[in-house]
């Protein structure tokens, strides 16, 4: 059963009990209150009767000058006093001892004549209701003494009328709480539903979310608690959008990866084999030819060779532990330089560097790595002849290594995309220098493992400057 | 280079390749058949090229710089010119799009010099740009009539021994493995062993003479060698 059937059939069954107990119980003491009245009224008549009675003998004893007066005369009298109060609705009876001695409208007494033993029986005065011919009496019966001896005298009042009245209220009771029921079940059923629509409105939001729209959202409407349920939901598909993203980003980076690595082995691949098949298929093959063809066989597998070393350095630093040392900076400088030399002179280029005398704790390998591949990649930037500048900085905490490069420049969009993976702006100019496109990722990496930032500067025509920015006294504690 | 000699006008190959030493290696290749051929490294040439309508069939790379090769394929369909998808790509999304824009088939990298010889063929046969009629010495082959005269006279040759004929010719002074000719000859699906292909070549070599030119390859197969 759902929640507002639930609130809405609970409810207006308390609320149905309730009424109709409340209206019951009124009625009922209401009926109580007007029996009450009915016997002291009955009562008061009964007493009149037979004081009445009572005088009458009394009146009758000395008219007759007598001492006692005889039961004739008694029977006669009391038969006088019925026969008067004939005209009334009331039924009135008088007994002696052993039998009746005269009554009217009686036939109701004959119904109950257990009572009516009861009282000649126990000499006080008792009452009893009872049902007679489709109609309810109160019958009273008292013992009075005439002459010195019992009499019994009952009186039946009719009291239908009360018991009708009754039955009405009862029935009026029954209709108006079908009415009422009816308009609290319309109106609760509007309450209910003006309270719980919210709830249909986070529930279909929570399915929009749950179904994949992450980017759902429900509306911070309705009462407090509602407020809070929206805005719990909100924030809960704000966290598992951003954490799909993510997901979706490292998913896309990991495919753009396979697909280029994929792109960038079979390139050179594909002229290795298919020289390879010409050596073997063609016949007359001119010594110059074969030169050529098993040139380019050599050349390709260097590009291949060049890009298992990078994946591997790339794979090294993702996962290697890092040996942090504390070692000055202008002694790392010099190793490099020392070791990029020889290209430096091949291509008659200049390599100017201002060192600091500073500590850094770095990992040696992947540091040198690092700054190797920075100027490396300058060098591949820049034309014969021109200047490298490696440059250091200390600010306050921070160290800046910044290489500056006279060379091609970049435009904006390709700053932002030279970080990833076999991103190469120039292909055939970075595949002639034997780049595999990975050198950049790899310096990432590093800086990334030294809590230090890699910045890059350039303009097309002007030249590069990549800056590592990298706190003092200490890399990463990792 | 020997002689394929054919009737018809030498078939013109466009390689749209930006790697240039796989262009020169296709280059390289679809010469040794005696096929000419061009190198375009961009999209936008390579869109000029066709138009100018000199070529019988385009080797399009898919990762092109600036237009990619779908992008190419869909400027020159019009032009009705068969094309055969390079890609380093082996994604089945990407081959079926490749199709699906009208290329007549799809070669994955890294690919073979006889592999590539191969689709070649079979693409320019279906688009009726091979040869009707081969010669080779006094041999005559009419491919559409099944019919082999050598010096005027009719030879009866088994179909078999007909394909197989037509590829020896067709891929003269190449090394063709056993493998190669199972496949080009009784089909891709066929298990045979090499030994049909051995018994098939004596027949050739008996019924037409060819002892001196249908030569065995140690360890790898045959060659039929260009007549001198």
């Amino acid at each position: 059963m759902k929640l507002w059937q639930k609130i809405f059939l609970i409810t207006l069954a308390f609320v149905m009990i309730a009424v109709s107990a409340i209206a019951v119980l009124l009625a009922q003491s209401y009926f109580s209150s007007a029996i009450r009245q009915q016997r002291v009224g009955a009562e008061a008549q009964h007493e009149y009767y037979a004081a009445n009675i009572t005088n009458k003998i009394s009146y009758e004893r000395i008219k007759s000058n007598e001492l006692v007066l005889p039961d004739d005369k008694i029977k006669s009298a009391i038969t006088d006093m019925l026969s008067s109060y004939s005209g009334s609705k009331t039924g009135i009876a008088v007994y002696n001892k052993n039998s009746e001695i005269d009554s009217i409208h009686s036939d109701v007494f004959k119904s109950v004549p257990n009572f009516i033993k009861q009282v000649k029986n126990s000499e006080s005065e008792y009452s009893i209701i009872t049902d007679f011919n489709d109609k309810t009496y109160l019958i009273i019966g008292s013992e009075i003494t005439l002459e010195g001896q019992s009499y019994y005298i009952f009186t039946a009042t009719d009291i239908t009328l009360v018991y009708t009245n009754h039955e009405i209220a009862l029935s009026y009771i029954k209709i108006l709480s079908i009415v009422f029921a009816v308009v609290t079940a319309l109106m609760l059923l509007a309450v209910v539903y003006r309270l719980l629509r919210p709830l249909t409105r986070v529930n279909a939001s929570i399915k929009r979310i749950a179904g994949g729209d992450y980017e759902a959202r429900i509306d911070e409407k309705g009462g407090s608690e509602f407020k809070e349920l929206a805005s719990n939901v909100n924030i809960m598909a704000e966290a598992i959008e951003s954490n799909v993203e993510n997901l979706q980003n490292i998913a896309d980076s990991r495919k753009r990866f396979i697909d280029n690595l994929a792109h960038e082995m079979k390139t050179p691949l594909t002229s290795i084999i298919c020289f390879a098949d010409i050596l073997q298929i063609k016949k007359n093959i001119t010594s110059e030819e074969l030169r050529d063809y098993s040139g380019i066989i050599v050349e390709e597998a260097k590009r291949l060779k060049g890009l298992s070393e990078k994946l591997l350095e790339l794979i090294v630093a993702d996962n290697a532990e890092l040996e942090f040392r504390d070692i000055n900076i202008s002694e790392l400088l010099k190793e490099v330089e020392n070791s990029i030399k020889p290209i430096i002179e091949k291509r008659g280029m200049k390599l100017n560097i201002t060192p600091v005398n500073v500590i850094i704790r770095v990992d040696k390998d992947l540091f040198t790595s690092l700054l190797y591949n920075l100027i490396d990649n300058a060098v591949k930037a820049s034309d014969e002849g021109q200047k490298i500048e490696v440059k250091c900085m200390l600010n306050d905490d921070k160290l800046t290594i910044s290489i500056t490069d006279n060379g091609v420049g970049m435009i904006e969009d390709d700053v932002k995309k030279i970080t990833e993976p076999f991103y190469m702006v120039d292909k055939s100019r970075s595949r002639k220098a034997g780049g595999a496109g990975l050198g950049l990722s790899l310096c990432v990496e590093i800086v990334k493992k030294h809590n230090a930032k890699l910045n890059i500067d350039s303009a097309v025509g002007v030249g590069t400057t990549v800056s590592v920015i990298m706190p003092v006294g200490g890399g990463s504690d990792e | 280079m020997g002689g394929k000699a054919t009737e018809n006008k030498m078939i013109n190959i466009l390689i749209v390749e930006d790697d240039s030493n796989i262009a020169k290696s296709i280059e390289v290749t679809v010469s040794i058949v005696g096929y000419g051929s061009e190198i375009c490294s961009d999209g936008k040439s390579a869109v000029d090229a066709v138009k100018s309508g000199k070529f019988d069939l385009v080797l399009l790379d898919v990762m092109l710089p600036g237009m990619n090769g779908f992008e190419v394929l869909e400027n020159v369909k019009s032009s009705g010119i068969p094309v055969i998808f390079l890609t380093a790509l082996g994604d089945v999304t990407e081959k079926i799009k490749g199709l699906r824009l009208g290329a007549e088939d799809y070669i994955v990298k890294p690919f073979e010099a006889m592999e590539l010889i191969a689709r070649i063929e079979v693409i320019l046969r279906r688009f009726d740009k091979g040869a009707s009629t081969l010669r080779y010495g006094d041999i005559n082959v009419d491919v559409n009539k099944h019919k082999v005269l050598k010096g005027g006279k009719v030879v009866d040759l088994t179909p078999k021994e007909f394909s197989l004929l037509i590829f020896f010719i067709q891929n003269i002074d190449i090394a063709i493995s056993r493998e190669r000719l199972l496949s080009a000859v009784w089909g891709y699906e066929f298990e045979g062993e090499s030994r049909t292909v051995d018994i098939h070549v004596q027949q050739i070599r008996k019924k037409l003479n060819l002892k001196k030119h249908l030569i065995t390859i140690p360890k790898l197969g045959y060659r039929l060698e260009s007549e001198e």
